[in-house]
């Protein structure tokens, strides 16, 4: 068989392992779309299903100028590599391993940029190289399970949060802003998921994200400051899933609320959701428990009103939360 | 064995105290703890990026920006190791300075130590100055496990390697800005010892260490775009991407960063080469002292007793390790490299062998074809002419009257048999060259006469032996590279093909019809998926109705069990079902319905 022919091959059979749903009539449809006689599409097929399960799942975030290496949840290395080559244009390089350090081929990830989601696949080597736009990129390595919020497939769940070209000129806090600028502006950022609008600024400190609730439900339209909060998910430079809770309160827009001096570049687009001050206590879960705890002083941290904080904490009826968002706010009033 | 929870809890104390940025007011989640355990300080990044535009009044560089290779650096030069042997000692970087050199320097490796295990934690919260709470969370995991063990033999070991490497004291070609030389060898005399294994009793792999494996990294990446350019010369080739482009520093980067990762366990270099590039069968693990780091021992004689010593730093090391062993130059000023020093290399291992998709050209170690002459027994000699329009032209110098030159392996007699001596050598390879070395994939497998050396394209047909059938003498050998221009050598090898045998390459054959033994063995392997799955399979079409309603999900299961082989039957069967007549494939349907 012909080298170029079988690697091109395996190239569409990691693509298409990628993008199929894997309902009933895989085959059928594998065959339809790689083709190849039975040897041929048969090695194409066992390399890249072998390789998928060698490679396990993963997903983060590399800002440019980063170079990581994740472990995944078969216990495979994913070496990537993130290189600004001027503009918003970027040089990136990724390595899969298997648990032994053996070179993975065939491997598929989903490369999400800011001009989109596409699929790249190893080489022999276990290596694939591309070029990106933005300031960073989002990798996706297996299948989440999840459906991207407008109907794509699994790996498009996240929406960039900052702009591709990074401001060169820094300008002051989102508080200070009026909010009818244009949203083209290269240091203003605005995307929409869940029916709240995101706007992101950039700064020397981090970015300033700005939530506005567009479309009001009714149980929140006459609902007072902490009644209401937006709980999501966001990627960092740091490269790790963050969750945030921001209270809302009312203002002359509609519900707002806002985080400081944050460093978060993807947002997942599904995890957006708005719910009442309890209803949050009983998403988090156990405020004992670290994560939980985190989020709740990482949340706290980073936010600018205070007050709708302090509603908040006064309508949640779970007794430990509400004692956790109360230290978390006792620290933050005394360290600032 | 050190109480190395507290010295680990006083260091720790010592670094969030110490604001990154003396004389503003930053908050304590910007100290140097903060940096050390990787929580994001995007006004460090401000920083760093700041540095490297060109125009702002700052030296223009011209190396990309990579952020974690700068911050181990930015922290020596704040004299990080200064402040955590303070903070072991339990006084003042001032009062330090005053103590004898053995004490200092003892105070002065337990306190990188201990700033290299404060690296592998990542703190969910903010870290206050005074690390109240958080203290408790950050000195967990040093209590349990086999922590103080592994911190005693980093410690040791970067005791070791910093021991010598101040004896070798070799001059450094870069300084690294704002930091000491004393700092930068103990640096890399901890990066030494942690990337070569030295704490693997904590679990933790080397990536995790961030303190000290982005410093090995640094340097490695420095070694590897030292190395390219002295293999780009030494061949007078360039390969791509380019030298001085993003690209190419990136793939760099996670070569090294990759390799890095493996060198706790010695050197993988020869590991996970795919076989089909080296036509022969691979020779194990890398034994090359050399590129053991677990034994380095910088400027020291190396074992064997050949004469040579170990590089003296760190990079040294690293350059001989990534892109072979000799810097120096000849006065033509080509590198002095031998192929030995390129073939063995990280670089033309685990680099070149690949185009990674930018068209080549590629550097492999894989088997030549030497031209023999069966006149007169001797090797082709290539001679090069230049033609009137300037262009080089190579040919075969004359041998003989009546030269007749075949590929033939190189032997030795040894007791009166001859031993056959596969020529390996690197070969350099591009889809578009007309020039360097061809590959004989393309004609199909290549054989090998034990007995004389011969190599032809049938098995059954060995013009040497003369014999028409296939016998244990002939070897398969994959495929090998010829010398380019091609000539009447290669004239030779094609004319090797059984005379019954097709004058272009051979096609794979029709498939035959699937057999009852191979649908027995899909019957059974689609048997152990599970009790539901059990069917009887009489003709193909029965078993692509089986098949072709499976999930993803049930063809990876089926997969596991039957493997490539399974697949391919699978295939047959949906190429035969589909070939029937609609009719036919629905009775078929219909006789298992019946049963």
């Amino acid at each position: 068989m012909n080298e170029n022919y079988a690697r091109a091959l395996l190239q569409q059979a990691a693509i298409f392992l990628d993008s199929d749903p894997g309902s009933p009539g895989f085959l059928e449809r594998f065959a339809a779309t790689v083709g190849g006689s039975p040897p041929e599409a048969a090695r194409a097929l066992d390399t890249a299903l072998t390789a998928r399960n060698l490679a396990g799942t993963a997903r983060f975030a590399v800002g440019a100028g980063d170079v990581r290496t994740e472990t995944t949840s078969s216990g495979a290395h994913l070496s990537v590599g993130l290189l600004s080559e001027g503009d918003d244009h970027l040089a990136a390089s990724v390595r899969v391993v298997d648990s032994d350090r053996t070179a993975l081929a065939g491997v598929a990830l989903r490369v999400t940029d800011h001009d989109g989601h596409r699929a790249v696949v190893t080489d022999e080597a276990g290596r694939a190289s591309l070029r990106a736009t933005g300031a960073s990129v989002f990798i996706q390595i297996g299948d989440f399970g999840e459906v991207g919020g407008r109907g794509e497939p699994a790996g498009a769940v996240v929406l960039p949060l900052r702009a591709a070209v990074p401001a060169t000129t820094y300008v002051l806090a989102a508080a200070d802003q009026t909010a009818e600028k244009s949203a083209t502006e290269p240091s203003r950022w605005q995307t929409e998921a869940g029916g709240v609008q995101f706007t992101c600024l950039s700064r020397m400190g981090g970015s300033d994200l700005t939530l506005l609730l567009r479309e009001d439900p009714p149980e929140v339209a006459a609902a007072a400051a902490g009644t209401h909060g937006v709980l999501f998910r966001t990627w960092g430079r740091a490269g790790s899933a963050r969750r945030w809770i921001v209270p809302l309160a009312p203002g002359p827009l509609g519900f707002t609320g806002a985080l400081y001096g944050t460093d978060e570049d993807w947002l997942h687009e599904s995890s957006v959701q708005v719910y009442g001050a309890d209803e949050i206590a009983g998403e988090l879960g156990d405020p004992e428990d670290d994560e939980a705890g985190a989020v709740l002083a990482r949340s706290v941290r980073h936010a600018d009103a205070l007050h709708a904080w302090r509603a908040m904490s006064n309508r949640i009826t779970h007794e430990r939360q509400r004692a956790t968002i109360r230290a978390a706010l006792d620290r933050h009033g005394t360290s600032t | 064995m050190k109480d190395w929870v507290n010295v680990i809890e006083a260091v720790a104390r010592a670094l969030a105290y110490d604001r990154y940025e003396p004389g503003t007011q930053e908050s304590a989640g910007q100290s140097m703890l903060a940096i050390v355990t990787g929580v994001s300080a995007p006004r460090l990044r401000h920083r760093f990026e700041r540095q490297h535009q060109p125009g702002l009044g700052h030296e223009p560089t011209a190396e990309p920006l990579v952020h974690p290779y700068k911050v181990p650096l930015y922290l020596l030069a704040r004299h990080i190791v200064d402040i955590a042997a303070a903070a072991v000692a339990g006084c003042t970087p001032q009062e330090l300075a005053g103590l004898g050199e053995e004490e200092r320097e003892r105070h002065r490796i337990t306190g990188i130590v201990a700033v290299a295990a404060l690296s592998t934690q990542r703190p969910q919260g903010r870290l206050s100055g005074e690390l109240n709470g958080e203290a408790r969370d950050l000195m967990r995991p040093f209590r349990s496990g086999k922590w103080p063990t592994a911190l005693d033999r980093l410690a040791a070991r970067t005791a070791q390697l910093h021991r010598v490497m101040l004896a070798a004291d070799h001059d450094r070609r870069h300084a690294w800005r704002g930091v000491d030389q004393a700092d930068r060898i103990l640096a890399e005399a901890l990066a030494a010892a942690l990337v070569g294994g030295a704490a693997d009793e904590t679990g933790v792999p080397p990536e995790r260490w961030l303190f000290p494996f982005h410093i090995f990294c640094k340097l490695a990446l420095s070694a590897a775009r030292d190395g390219l350019v002295a293999i780009e010369d030494w061949l007078g080739i360039e390969f791509k991407p380019p030298p001085r482009t993003p690209e190419r520093e990136v793939d760099l980067m996670v070569l090294v960063a990759g390799q890095a990762g493996n060198l706790h366990q010695g050197c993988r270099c020869k590991a996970g080469i795919d076989p089909r590039v080296v036509a022969f069968v691979p020779r194990g693990p890398c034994r090359q002292a050399d590129h053991d780091l677990r034994n380095w021992l910088p400027g020291q004689p190396k074992p064997g007793g050949g004469g040579g010593r170990y590089a003296e730093t760190l990079w040294g090391w690293l350059r001989r390790w990534l892109g072979g062993s000799s810097t120096s130059r000849a006065p033509d000023g080509r590198p002095r490299l031998r192929p030995n020093d390129v073939a063995g290399s990280v670089l033309a291992r685990c680099w070149l062998p690949t185009d990674r998709g930018y068209g080549g050209p590629l550097l492999l170690y894989d088997r030549i074809l030497p031209e023999y002459c069966q006149n007169c027994g001797q090797p082709a000699r290539p001679v090069t002419t230049v033609q009137p329009d300037g262009h080089a032209a190579v040919g075969r110098a004359s041998c003989c009257a009546n030269p007749r030159r075949v590929y033939r392996c190189d032997f030795v007699e040894r007791a009166g048999k001859r031993v056959l001596r596969p020529k390996l050598g690197l070969v350099v390879a591009s889809e578009q060259g007309g020039a360097g070395y061809r590959s004989t994939q393309a004609l199909g497998p290549l054989w090998l006469c034990a007995a004389t050396g011969r190599y032809f394209l049938s098995p059954e047909y060995c013009p040497d032996c003369q014999t028409e059938a296939a016998t244990d003498r002939h070897e398969p050998v994959g495929h090998g590279w010829v010398l380019l221009p091609l000539a009447d050598a290669w004239q030779d090898l094609l004319d090797t093909r059984h005379p019954a045998a097709p004058a272009t390459p051979v096609q794979p054959a029709e498939e035959t019809p699937v057999s009852r033994e191979e649908l027995m063995f899909l019957e059974q392997a689609i048997g152990e998926m599970g009790p539901d799955y059990a069917c009887v399979l009489r003709t193909s079409a029965d078993a692509w109705d089986v098949a072709e309603r499976w999930s993803r999900d049930e063809m990876d299961q089926f997969c596991a069990i039957a493997g490539e082989r399974g697949l391919r039957l699978l295939f047959r069967c949906k190429q035969e079902a589909e070939a029937l007549p609609p009719g036919e494939r629905g009775e078929s349907q219909g006789e298992d319905g019946d049963e």
